[in-house]
């Protein structure tokens, strides 16, 4: 087991992301400080110290839970793509033994993740008003969630061969990581009376769904969790029933590692399709009705689009694109059959995000294939110009997800009149982060071999760059005391313009990169 | 790092043009600024009239280019994948089909016109590569290693393909490790090392201009050899006499030293000379001789 942990350790110090994933954690927990603490509206109802720790606490338990699962996602599927875990099942190591040692490793690097941000810890410590309990109750919190994280992001990695399945499976079980690790301490809140800490119970008028959502938002928000020690502004003791979160973590984690481990002693060998997959395959993915129409109409995308056509042409591409129209559709009659939500802007708008994150993950991956096989290499030799090749993808991104936003587009029109907190400019923004994100993705997608740093990368330039580029400018304009709602009258048109220009210029330097071969080939 | 130093090359039209060169001596760098993958930091490269940096576009209609990995969609079927560099070549669709079937036929492969890549061999998706570079009839071929790792049948299927299309008026230029294929192959040949240019002329020449003397062998019989070697080594054009397998091998000066001077002289010697034939160096020896290894 120690030499595949001293490989992963090893392989991992060389990748230039680590270090700077460990920069950007302490990054991230340094921007929060400082956008709480400068934030003018906001009103201490605890001492300083307590409340930018839990905000920090807040934000260094959501990036485990985010960057975890996805950094553990590929560590075995990888394996398995590239044929070398077939070598390692040569050697005398057991299933059990790998999937251990891959979850050492990363535990170790999310650890370091972990650690990078321990040095800003120290400035809500000098603020004062943060008691040693409320320290050890994030610590639990965060070890637990690291372990559970894990265990989401390797059950992924055993049971995916691509990259883009186990990272979809990966979302998934970290959201039941999430909601499991949300029972465990409330449940631990319920049962052990010695438990210093309590959640609110969930009304039993909650859908199971609604519940789930509530259970998870008190990891993050409930006063009663963390703080809750320093709102009576007395230390609350340390007690066992604290340390029990990370001990049982660690448990739930083991066992789904050792289901990991029976999973890809099962499956680490290359095995033909059965004739059942493919008779399933076959009925479920080869296109049945108007058949005729769709082969003239991939005909016609190819002669028009070579480029774009590749995005349509494979049946899980199509299918993408198909899930997110039932997706739009059904959440958009969900909302507008409720009474209560009809009104809700912010519904409509999660939406929205949802399938912009789609978006992004799918143009962060856009070249990835072409790099791998080599056939961007034949591309680019063909009589294709470069900006025929960007301007060829990004209409075949755009089209993939064009009805879904069509439908989202006519729904919000439709409603607008009824629509609380209704607001143009969002419906302008979103549309321009619609043409945006593709064009980032794909600068990304070009110039990083990995597509979750890629996929990062452009969620982070498209929407955290522009909102932090805002932020000395928001606290400026209200150091002018420019009326009530400085806020409100320029930050819609300054993030609209910040995504444009930034869109531009990654868009000409992506055609410079390709023009000038400057990215890494195979 | 420099790759390519001083690199002067010119290749005729119709000619099958062998690469010859270590790992990491500049062949594959040379095929890429030829494919105009890559600009040259200086210098030019023409390819048919076209310069390689200025008119790009005007030499990617006249070029193939297969480079040394297969650049292939495994999960696309044959044709499609053909038919799709078909577009990217801006092939009129109602033409493309019939070039489709065409080059699957020229390369062997249209009984797997509708198998999906990923089920092919490593040959056959060579092969696949071969039509691809095909599809928009290029007058160029620019195929980096096309023969690596591919079975003895396999090969001697692809070279015939290759002395097939020089014969349909192609210019091929081929990069490979394979010497004694590229010797019986190629009509020119070039060989780098370093980036810098050791040889380039016609195969059958290669022998003659990097070799600095000239060896033959001579069959005298036994008891006469101490006879022979005493004139032989008496001549200034010969340089070396040893007795090897019941043959003399004899060196001499140069390569231009006329070999008649030993048959004159063994004849005048009284010596019975049974056979004379000039020791035949391959590619792969010259290959040895002429490099140190050294790569970039």
């Amino acid at each position: 087991m120690w030499p595949v942990i001293l490989r992963e350790l090893r392989a991992g110090s060389r990748r230039w992301t680590t270090y700077w994933l460990r920069l950007l954690a302490a990054f991230a927990v340094v921007v929060t400080i400082a956008w709480w603490l400068s934030t003018p509206k906001i009103v201490f109802v605890r001492q300083p110290g307590g409340e930018v720790f839990l905000q920090m606490h807040r934000v260094i338990l959501a990036a485990i839970w985010i960057v975890v699962p996805l950094m553990t996602a590929d560590c075995l599927s990888r394996e398995k793509r590239e044929g070398t875990l077939g070598l390692l099942f040569l050697t005398n190591l057991r299933a059990w033994n790998i999937v251990f040692a891959k979850a050492i490793a990363t535990g170790l690097t999310a650890l370091t993740l972990w650690l990078s941000v321990i040095p800003v810890i120290t400035v809500p410590v000098l603020l004062g008003g943060l008691p040693a309990s409320e320290i050890v109750l994030s610590c639990s919190l965060v070890l637990g969630s690291i372990c559970l994280a894990l265990a989401a992001g390797m059950i992924a990695s055993a049971a995916s061969r691509r990259i883009s399945g186990a990272v979809a499976i990966a979302i998934v079980f970290s959201f039941v990581g999430h909601l499991i690790f949300s029972v465990l301490v409330t449940e631990l809140g319920q049962w052990l009376p010695a438990f210093p800490f309590r959640i609110p119970n969930v009304s039993d008028s909650e859908t199971p769904i609604a519940a789930g959502f509530f259970i998870i938002w008190n990891l993050y928000l409930s006063e009663a969790l963390v703080g809750l020690a320093t709102t009576s502004r007395t230390a609350t003791p340390i007690t066992l029933p604290v340390m029990l979160i990370p001990i049982l973590s660690f448990l739930i984690s083991c066992t789904v590692a050792l289901l990991a481990a029976f999973i890809i002693h099962r499956n680490w060998q290359d095995k033909p399709q059965t004739k059942r997959q493919t008779e399933v395959e076959k009925f479920f993915c080869a296109p049945v009705f108007l058949t005729g129409l769709f082969r003239w109409w991939m005909r016609r995308s190819l002669d028009r689009n070579p480029i774009g056509w590749l995005e349509k042409r494979s049946w899980n591409g199509r299918i993408a694109a198909w899930i997110w129209l039932a997706i739009m559709i059904s959440f958009a009659s969900a909302l507008a059959y409720s009474a209560a939500s009809r009104t809700d802007f912010e519904g409509y708008n999660v939406l929205m995000w949802m399938l912009l994150v789609s978006i992004a993950y799918v143009a962060a991956g856009s070249f990835r294939r072409e790099r791998e096989t080599g056939a961007l290499e034949l591309i680019l030799v063909t009589p294709l110009s470069e900006r025929q090749v960007i301007l060829g993808r990004l209409r075949g991104l755009w089209n993939q997800f064009l009805p879904t936003f069509a439908i989202w587009i006519a729904v919000v029109l439709y409603l607008s009149s009824a629509l609380k907190d209704w607001q143009v400019a969002s419906l302008i923004r979103f549309t321009v982060a619609y043409f945006v994100v593709p064009v980032v993705g794909l600068y990304f997608s070009l110039r990083s071999r990995f597509v979750l740093l890629s996929w990062f990368a452009t969620l982070a330039a498209c929407f955290a760059l522009p909102q932090m580029l805002w932020w000395p400018l928001h606290i400026y304009l209200d150091e002018l005391q420019m009326g009530a709602d400085p806020f409100l009258r320029f930050r819609q048109p300054f993030l609209i313009g910040a995504q444009l220009a930034l869109a531009a210029l990654l868009l000409w330097r992506l055609r410079t990169n390709l023009v000038r071969r400057s990215f890494s080939l195979r | 790092m420099t790759a390519l130093n001083s690199l002067d090359l010119t290749v005729q039209r119709g000619d099958l043009f062998g690469f010859i060169g270590s790992n990491g001596a500049g062949k594959t760098t040379t095929l890429r600024i030829l494919a105009t993958f890559l600009a040259p930091s200086a210098g030019q490269a023409y390819v048919l009239g076209h310069d390689v940096v200025r008119d790009a576009d005007a030499v990617r209609h006249v070029i193939g280019y297969m480079p040394d990995f297969f650049g292939v969609y495994k999960d696309m079927e044959v044709t499609e994948y053909l038919d799709f560099f078909g577009a990217c070549y801006k092939i009129p669709t109602a033409q493309r089909e019939k070039t489709v079937a065409d080059v699957l036929e020229l390369v062997g492969l249209s009984e797997k016109k509708g198998a999906l890549i990923g089920a092919l061999s490593r040959g056959m998706q060579q092969r696949l590569g071969l039509a691809r570079v095909l599809i928009h009839d290029p007058q160029l071929l620019l195929l980096d290693e096309p023969a690596s790792g591919l079975d003895p049948r396999a090969r001697i299927e692809m070279m015939a393909i290759l002395q097939e299309l020089q014969r349909m008026g192609k210019t091929i230029i081929i990069s490979s490790h394979i010497l004694s294929e590229l010797q019986t192959l190629c009509n020119r040949v070039a060989i780098i090392e370093k980036g810098r240019l050791i040889y380039t002329g016609p195969v059958q020449g290669v022998t003659q201009q990097l070799s600095e003397t000239r060896v033959m062998w001579a069959k005298v019989p036994p008891e006469q050899h101490v006879r022979a070697i005493e004139l032989l080594k008496a001549r200034p054009e010969v340089r070396a006499v040893e007795e090897l397998e019941e043959r003399l091998k004899v060196t001499l000066q140069t390569h231009d030293t006329d070999p008649s001077i030993i048959s004159e002289t063994l004849v005048q010697g009284g010596v019975k000379l049974r056979g004379l034939r000039e020791d035949e160096i391959g590619l792969e020896e010259v290959f040895m001789r002429v490099t140190k290894g050294e790569t970039q």
